[in-house]
């Protein structure tokens, strides 16, 4: 999968989960910050990234993953 | 379960009381369906934990800043792993059941007091502040039930989907509605939303504990009287979780001010407050007068914060952060205003008192027997207005 393609099912996950529109979401978004995301929303927004793209995201990871480039990161770099 | 109006098999008396169903929890009878709420710091130890146990409920012990209260306690130091197995072995050893709450926001000291936790043998942890979302796998819990805290069927949904990876489900779920003291897990716009009512939030997350092993459903939050358990018990709850009753209680260690502090609020002194606010992030509950908490709104507070339990990791991953130090005047520091509040280090810092709603409703100090019996719904309203323990008007 592409990083484009990774990028594009990421914006996805986080339109469907936050209830934003995907021309909201820009690679930079902070989910707290710009997209309103609540602490449970970013528990589930990890979740669903885990199975869309069969990887896991331990806890510690995850504290660090607050931008949409950094899930994109993280997914492209751990995706088998 | 079905509350029953008597005994069965006996004919109900004109008047009588209905007797409160037993709750199990991991095979585990609780003769009293309630569960005594764990306050930290330094609140609910084991003279209280123990006498709730004794008296059929599950006591439950806070495991924030153990290792500094019970360093105090023995006279020498030691750490979080042993503070929690001492405190857990005094509150069982005279019978009865008993566990202890851990906050997941004390991240520094979490896997350390589940592992003391378990090694004690403790018929219960509950955990919350948070979501305990790594819980089961911390330690094979034997025969210790885990029990998430949690304020909607949502938070109760991640929790189950992330244990169920880890081969676990909750052993029961303490539900903790608005009105509660403490941390509250609802954003500080919503709290007073009517969809987030205890008895609006208690029916999905029945729905949701139902179908994923049927394991039961304790409500939290504003529980005051007998007629309180009776009626929420009845739109389906398993058993309740109190805490205020209880930190009016002889037995509880909060400090005696902070005790008389209960008996005389009313029903405007007890805030939820943001700004200022805990360091852990969420709306707390506090009474208006606490020492702390007028410092900080007038900005005289200097922060000591020289505990260090609610940290946050730095940039280097080591736990080094803590808002209630880098920000004095928006943030007040639970570590030091709640050991303060049980009479521990007040030279660092003054007492931060937290309640729950209902607080201003406590008229007296009494033993956590007579407490247990007049929830219990055993002790007769002229009973209670002739025990001087008691005052009237439950």
């Amino acid at each position: 999968m592409t990083t484009a393609n990774v990028e594009q099912k990421v914006k996805n996950i986080i339109a469907d989960q936050l209830g934003v529109g995907e021309d909201e979401i820009k690679i930079t978004s902070s989910f707290i910050e710009d997209l309103g995301a609540d602490s449970l929303d970013i528990v589930e927004l990890v979740m669903a990234m885990e199975e869309e793209f069969e990887v896991e995201i331990p806890d510690e990871e995850a504290e660090n993953i607050k931008t949409v480039q950094d899930a994109v990161n993280y997914i492209t770099t751990h995706k088998k | 379960m079905r509350i029953e109006d008597a005994t069965p098999g006996t004919k109900p008396r004109p008047g009588s009381r209905p007797v409160l169903p037993p709750l199990f929890v991991k095979g585990k009878k609780l003769n009293v369906p309630i569960v005594q709420g764990g306050m930290g710091v330094g609140v609910s130890l084991h003279p209280l934990a123990g006498a709730v146990a004794r008296e059929g409920g599950l006591g439950v012990v806070s495991s924030a800043a153990i290792d500094r209260v019970v360093s105090k306690r023995l006279g020498r130091k030691v750490g979080t792993y042993e503070a929690v197995r001492e405190e857990i072995a005094a509150s069982r050893s005279q019978g009865g059941l008993a566990g202890i709450n851990i906050m997941v926001a004390l991240q520094r000291d979490f896997a350390d007091s589940v592992r003391g936790a378990i090694d004690a043998g403790a018929d219960a942890i509950i955990s919350g502040a948070g979501l305990p979302t790594s819980l089961p796998a911390i330690q094979a819990p034997r025969d210790t039930a885990l029990i998430p805290i949690v304020s909607s069927a949502r938070a109760l949904e991640i929790i189950i989907k992330k244990w169920e990876k880890l081969g676990y489900r909750p052993d029961a779920v303490v539900l903790e509605g608005p009105l509660a003291g403490g941390h509250l897990g609802f954003k500080f716009d919503e709290i007073g939303l009517p969809s987030n009512t205890l008895e609006a939030l208690l029916p999905p997350v029945k729905d949701m504990a139902r179908r994923h092993g049927d394991f039961p459903v304790i409500a939290a939050g504003g529980i005051f009287t007998h007629d309180d358990i009776v009626s929420i018990l009845r739109q389906g709850a398993d058993g309740v979780q109190m805490g205020t009753r209880f930190l009016a209680t002889e037995e509880s260690t909060a400090d005696d001010a902070y005790k008389q502090a209960v008996v005389n609020a009313t029903q405007d002194d007890i805030v939820v407050t943001r700004d200022p606010g805990s360091p852990c992030g969420l709306p707390f509950r506090v009474l208006k007068q606490s020492p702390m908490f007028r410092a900080t709104l007038e900005g005289r507070r200097k922060p000591a914060c020289n505990k260090g339990y609610v940290l946050l990791k730095d940039g280097d991953g080591k736990f080094n952060r803590c808002l209630a130090k880098e920000d004095g005047d928006h943030y007040f520091c639970i570590c030091n205003g709640l050991l303060s509040s049980a009479g521990y280090n007040p030279e660092d810092e003054e007492p931060l008192y937290t309640v729950g709603s209902n607080a201003y409703r406590v008229e007296g100090v009494v033993p956590v027997k007579a407490l247990m019996d007049e929830l219990r719904g055993v002790a007769t309203s002229r009973a209670r207005a002739g025990d001087a323990c008691f005052a009237a008007g439950n």
